[in-house]
C-alpha cells in the first residue's frame, strides 16, 4: 500500500486549510501536495501528476475556474478527476461547467469530503 | 375749411336759356308761370293791368312762402326780405333791407359768398347749394340755397333772388343717421377685436387702439381683482410718453376707494357715470392735494365717461373714457356707446379670463407633469398613448414625448429590450396598462431595461398601472407611472455582492474551524475521553449553526434580487426527512423528534434547499418548546401533493401574528417571546423557498397550545411550471 499511495493536490490560498486536509488525508492513506498558487498546476509535469485535484474555485489572483478548463484542455491532465470547493454554494454550477468533475460547498462536512474523493478514485 | 366749397358742386349750373326778367327764378323757371304771365299783344291796358295783378299775386306767393326769399343787388346789398326770411333769420324785413347780405353769413364762408356773387354776374344759375347762415341771436344755420340772377329791362343782370329754406332738422337727421351707422361699424369692428383673440392683454390693447382717439383721449381699463383692489390693464393715449406719465400718476395717486363718486362707486352700482364737463371747481372738489389739483389741470379734463365691465351679471371692472386735448363733450349718445361697448368687452374678457384659468390650470399641471421624477403615460382603451411626460419618454429611450406617442403601443422601447425582474424577456401582454384593460384593478411590475445589444439590465422601474373610469363604469384611459428603481436595484446589488463576499469570508474561517475540530476528534477518539469527544461534538455543532446563519444571510440577499438559485433534481421526500430528523436528533439532547406515516412522494426539487426548510421548521419547534420534550413530524400524501407537518408542543404564536411570521425580520414582540432572539429570517426563507417550489407552507397556532408547521408541495418528476431558475448560473 506505502507504495501505491494515490498522490492528490489541494490548492487553496487559504493555508490552513491546506494544512487540516493534508493532516486528515495524509491520516486516510494519500500522499498530499499542497500549494496556494493556482499557477502550480499548470507547471505540472508527466512525472509529478496527481491523481485527484482539489481546487479552491476563488483562488487570491486566479480563477479555479480558468485552471480547470486549461487542464481539461491538456492531454496529459485531463483525465485527473478535480474536486472545486468554494465559500459560494452557487459556485457550482459554473465549476461544473468549466469541467470540474465535482463540488463541495465550504464549509464541508470532511466525512462527505473523503467520500467524494474515494469514489473518484475508485 | 376746403379751399373753394363751391368747385365740383352738382348744384351749380350753366342756365342755357335766359330767365324772365325781374322775376323770382324759381317761379320762372316753372312752365305754368311762364304762361300765365306772358304779355300779349292785343290788350296794352288789360295788359298792364294782368301784369298789376300777376305783381300782386307774386308779391303774395313770396310773403307767404315758408322759404326765405331775398334779393340783393349784385354788390351784395339786400332789397327785398319776405317774412319767411324773418322767420328764419330773426331780422326783421326793415332791419335786413339794405344791408349787405354777409348779415347772414358766417364769417368765414365771407370768401364763399364773394364767389356766389362774382358766378351771378356771369348769369351762373346757383340751385340747391347746402351751406350755413348765422340767425340774428347767433346760432348757425343749415340751409339749402337756390340763387338766380334778376336782370333788368334790357336783359343785363342787375342782382340775385335767393330762395333758402332751412335744412338744419334734416342734417341733424342726416348726421344722426350717419353717427348711428358709424357706432354700428364701431360696435361691429369692437366685436370683432373681441372676437379676435381669447387673450384678454391682446383684446383690451386692440380694443384701446379703436378707441383711442375716435373715441376717448385717454382710455383706461381696470379690473377688479380677487380682492377687490383695481388693476389698470390697459391705459391708452396716442402719446406712449403721455402714457408712462400716466401710470406712474396712477402710482403715485392711488385709487381712493372710500370715494362716493369714480371708478370705486361704478364697481360698486354697477351704474355708468358721465361729466359731460369737467370744470375746475370739479378738480377742485375732487383733488386730494395741491398737487393732485396741480395735476388733474394739467391733463386738461375735458369730459369724462365712467363705464361698468358686466360679465355674468357681475360688475369685474371699469372702462374710463377721457376727453382732453380733442375737446369733446361727452353726451348721453357717447354713454350709451360706451355702455354697450362695456358690455361686449365684459363677455369678452370674461371668456378670455375663463379661457385663461382653464389655459393656465392645464399649464400647471403639464409643468408638474412634466416635472415629476417619475414617467406618467396615458393609455386611450385601445392601448394608444395620449398623454406622455419627459421622464417616461427618457425612461422607455425615446427622444422626445413625440417620438414615444409615436410609437406602436406595444412596442418595446427603441433602444432597450424589456425584461423582467429576473432578466427573461418580459412578455409584452403582460405590460401593466395591457393588465388592466384586461380587467386587473391596478397592476404592477418591475421592468429592466437592457440594451439591446444584451447584457445586464442598465435600468429598473417599477411599472403601477390604474385604471380611470367613466360614468358608466367602462374603462376611459389607463394611467401608468413608472417610477426609475435603478439607484435601489443597484444599491441592493452593492449590497447582496457584499453579503455574498462577507458570507465568503466568514464561511473560509468556520471551514478551518470545522477541519481542525475534526482532526481533534480523530486524534483524541483514540485516547478515549469522552469528555472532550463531547465538547468537540458540541463545538462542530455550533459551526454547524453559525455555517446556516452565515447561508441564511446569503440567502436572504439572493432571494431579494431574486436569484436564489435552485438545483432541481427528483428528491425522495420521505428519505430527505428520515436524514434531516436523523442529524438533527443527532445534535438534539432535549427533545425527541419522531416522524408518523410517510408520503411515499418523489417531488422535483432542490434536496439541500428543501432540507434547509424542514431544518428550519424543527429547529424552530426545538427553539420554542423549551417545556417539552418531544416534536412530531407527520407526513401525508393528498391527491398530487406531499404534506410535512412540524408539530411542537410550545409556546405557540398569537393569532395576530401568524401572517406577519413569515415576512422578513418579522420577530414576535411580545414580552415573553423576546426571550428568544434569532434574526426573523428562517421562515421568511422557508417560505420563499417553498413557493419556489410551486408550493405553500401554512401555520396553525394557539397561543401556549404549540404549533404545527404544513409544508405542501407538488408530487411529480417536474413541475407543470417551467422553472427557469434552474437553467440559471449564479
Amino acid at each position: 500500500m506505502q507504495s501505491k499511495r494515490k498522490k492528490l493536490l489541494i490548492v487553496d490560498d487559504e493555508p490552513d486549510i491546506l494544512e487540516f486536509l493534508q493532516v486528515i488525508l495524509e491520516e486516510e492513506g494519500y500522499e498530499v501536495l499542497t500549494s496556494t498558487k493556482g499557477e502550480y498546476l499548470e507547471q505540472l509535469h508527466n512525472g509529478g501528476l496527481p491523481q485527484l485535484i482539489l481546487l479552491d474555485v476563488l483562488l487570491s489572483g486566479k480563477d479555479g475556474r480558468e485552471i480547470v478548463k486549461y487542464l481539461k484542455s491538456q492531454d496529459e491532465t485531463k483525465h485527473i478527476p478535480v474536486i472545486m470547493f468554494s465559500a459560494h454554494p452557487s459556485a457550482e454550477q459554473t465549476a461544473r461547467a468549466a469541467g470540474a468533475e465535482d463540488f463541495i460547498a465550504k464549509p464541508f462536512n470532511i466525512d462527505d469530503l473523503l467520500a467524494k474523493i474515494a469514489q473518484l478514485l475508485s | 375749411m376746403p379751399g373753394d366749397p363751391l368747385e365740383g358742386q352738382e348744384v351749380l349750373q350753366q342756365v342755357a336759356h335766359a330767365p324772365l326778367p325781374g322775376e323770382n327764378a324759381p317761379a320762372a323757371s316753372n312752365p305754368a308761370f311762364r304762361t300765365y304771365f306772358a304779355s300779349t299783344p292785343q290788350d296794352e291796358s288789360a295788359a298792364q293791368q294782368r301784369a298789376e295783378e300777376a305783381q300782386k299775386l307774386l308779391a303774395a306767393i313770396v310773403a307767404s312762402s315758408d322759404d326765405a326769399i331775398i334779393s340783393k343787388t349784385l354788390d351784395g346789398i339786400i332789397t327785398s326780405w319776405n317774412n319767411g326770411a324773418t322767420r328764419l333769420f330773426g331780422y326783421s324785413a326793415q332791419e335786413a333791407i339794405g344791408q349787405h347780405i354777409t348779415l347772414i353769413v358766417p364769417r368765414e364762408l365771407w370768401p364763399q359768398e364773394d364767389e356766389i356773387l362774382a358766378r351771378l354776374r356771369r348769369g351762373i344759375h346757383i340751385d340747391h347749394f347746402e351751406t350755413s347762415r348765422v340767425a340774428k341771436d347767433g346760432h348757425l344755420l343749415d340751409i339749402s340755397l337756390s340763387i338766380s340772377p334778376i336782370r333788368g329791362e334790357d336783359g343785363t343782370i342787375i342782382g340775385a333772388a335767393t330762395i333758402a329754406r332751412d335744412i338744419t332738422h334734416q342734417k341733424a337727421m342726416a348726421r344722426q343717421l350717419r353717427e348711428r351707422e358709424e357706432q354700428e361699424r364701431f360696435l361691429t369692428e369692437v366685436s370683432k377685436v373681441l372676437t379676435s383673440t381669447l387673450d384678454y392683454q391682446e383684446t383690451l390693447a386692440n380694443i384701446a387702439r379703436l378707441i383711442v382717439p375716435r373715441l376717448a383721449d385717454w382710455f383706461a381699463v381696470d379690473l377688479l381683482d380677487a380682492e377687490g383692489h383695481f388693476q389698470l390693464i390697459v391705459l391708452e393715449h396716442q402719446n406712449p410718453e403721455q402714457v408712462e406719465w400716466a401710470r406712474a400718476l396712477r402710482e403715485r395717486f392711488p385709487i381712493d376707494y372710500e370715494a362716493s363718486v369714480g371708478l370705486p362707486q361704478v364697481a360698486r352700482s354697477g351704474r355708468s357715470e358721465l361729466y359731460p364737463e369737467i370744470t375746475d371747481e370739479m378738480l377742485v372738489a375732487a383733488a386730494r392735494s395741491e398737487e393732485e389739483l396741480a395735476i388733474a389741470r394739467q391733463i386738461g379734463y375735458s369730459s369724462l365717461m365712467l363705464v361698468p365691465l358686466v360679465a355674468r351679471g357681475k360688475t369685474i371692472g371699469v372702462v374710463t373714457f377721457v376727453a382732453t386735448e380733442s375737446g369733446k363733450k361727452y353726451n348721453a349718445r357717447d354713454l350709451a356707446l360706451a355702455e354697450e361697448l362695456g358690455r361686449h368687452a365684459g363677455v369678452a374678457l370674461d371668456n378670455a379670463r375663463l379661457y385663461k384659468e382653464a389655459q393656465q390650470a392645464r399649464d400647471q399641471l403639464e409643468i408638474i407633469l412634466q416635472g415629476v421624477a417619475d414617467g406618467i403615460i396615458v393609455y386611450d382603451k385601445g392601448s394608444r398613448i395620449i398623454y406622455a411626460n419627459e421622464a417616461a419618454a427618457r425612461m422607455t429611450g425615446y427622444a422626445s414625448v413625440e417620438n414615444l406617442q409615436r410609437a406602436r403601443p406595444l412596442e418595446p422601447t427603441r433602444r432597450f429590450e424589456i425584461t423582467d425582474e429576473e432578466g427573461r424577456p418580459f412578455p409584452l401582454d403582460q405590460l401593466t396598462h395591457k393588465r388592466v384593460l384586461a380587467g386587473e384593478r391596478k397592476a404592477q411590475a418591475i421592468i429592466g431595461y437592457t440594451q439591446k445589444a444584451g447584457g445586464r439590465p442598465e435600468r429598473w422601474s417599477h411599472v403601477t398601472s390604474s385604471p380611470v373610469y367613466d360614468e358608466r363604469g367602462e374603462i376611459l384611459f389607463v394611467i401608468t407611472i413608472t417610477h426609475d428603481i435603478t439607484e435601489r436595484v443597484l444599491a441592493e446589488r452593492r449590497k447582496d455582492e457584499f453579503i455574498s463576499m462577507a458570507s465568503h469570508e466568514l464561511k473560509t474561517p468556520v471551514t478551518s474551524l470545522k477541519g481542525f475540530t475534526y482532526v481533534l476528534q480523530r486524534r483524541l477518539r483514540n485516547q478515549s475521553d469522552a469528555q472532550v469527544l463531547h465538547y468537540l461534538e458540541r463545538m462542530d455543532a455550533q459551526l454547524d449553526k453559525l455555517t446556516r446563519l452565515v447561508s441564511d444571510l446569503l440567502d436572504l440577499s439572493r432571494m431579494q434580487v431574486g436569484k436564489l438559485d435552485l438545483q432541481r433534481a427528483p428528491v425522495d421526500l420521505d428519505a430527505l426527512i428520515a436524514e434531516t430528523v436523523e442529524n438533527l436528533q443527532a445534535t438534539t439532547l432535549t427533545h425527541r423528534i419522531t416522524i408518523k406515516g410517510a408520503t411515499r412522494a418523489q417531488v422535483f426539487g432542490d434536496e439541500d434547499r428543501l432540507a434547509q426548510v424542514f431544518i428550519n421548521l424543527l429547529t424552530n419547534a426545538i427553539k420554542y418548546s423549551p417545556s417539552a420534550n418531544r416534536v412530531e413530524v407527520h407526513l401525508a400524501r393528498e391527491q398530487n401533493c406531499a404534506i410535512v407537518r412540524v408539530q411542537d408542543f410550545g409556546i405557540g404564536i398569537d393569532e395576530a401574528h401568524q401572517e406577519q411570521i413569515f415576512e422578513r425580520f418579522y420577530q414576535v414582540t411580545d414580552p415573553e417571546e423576546k426571550t428568544y432572539p434569532g434574526l426573523g429570517i428562517g421562515l421568511h426563507i422557508s417560505k420563499t423557498i417553498v413557493e419556489r417550489h410551486q408550493g405553500r407552507i401554512e401555520v396553525h397556532s394557539r397561543k401556549g397550545q404549540g404549533a404545527t408547521f404544513s409544508v405542501f408541495l407538488p408530487i411529480g418528476e417536474r413541475s407543470g411550471k417551467s422553472d427557469h431558475q434552474a437553467e440559471r448560473t449564479g
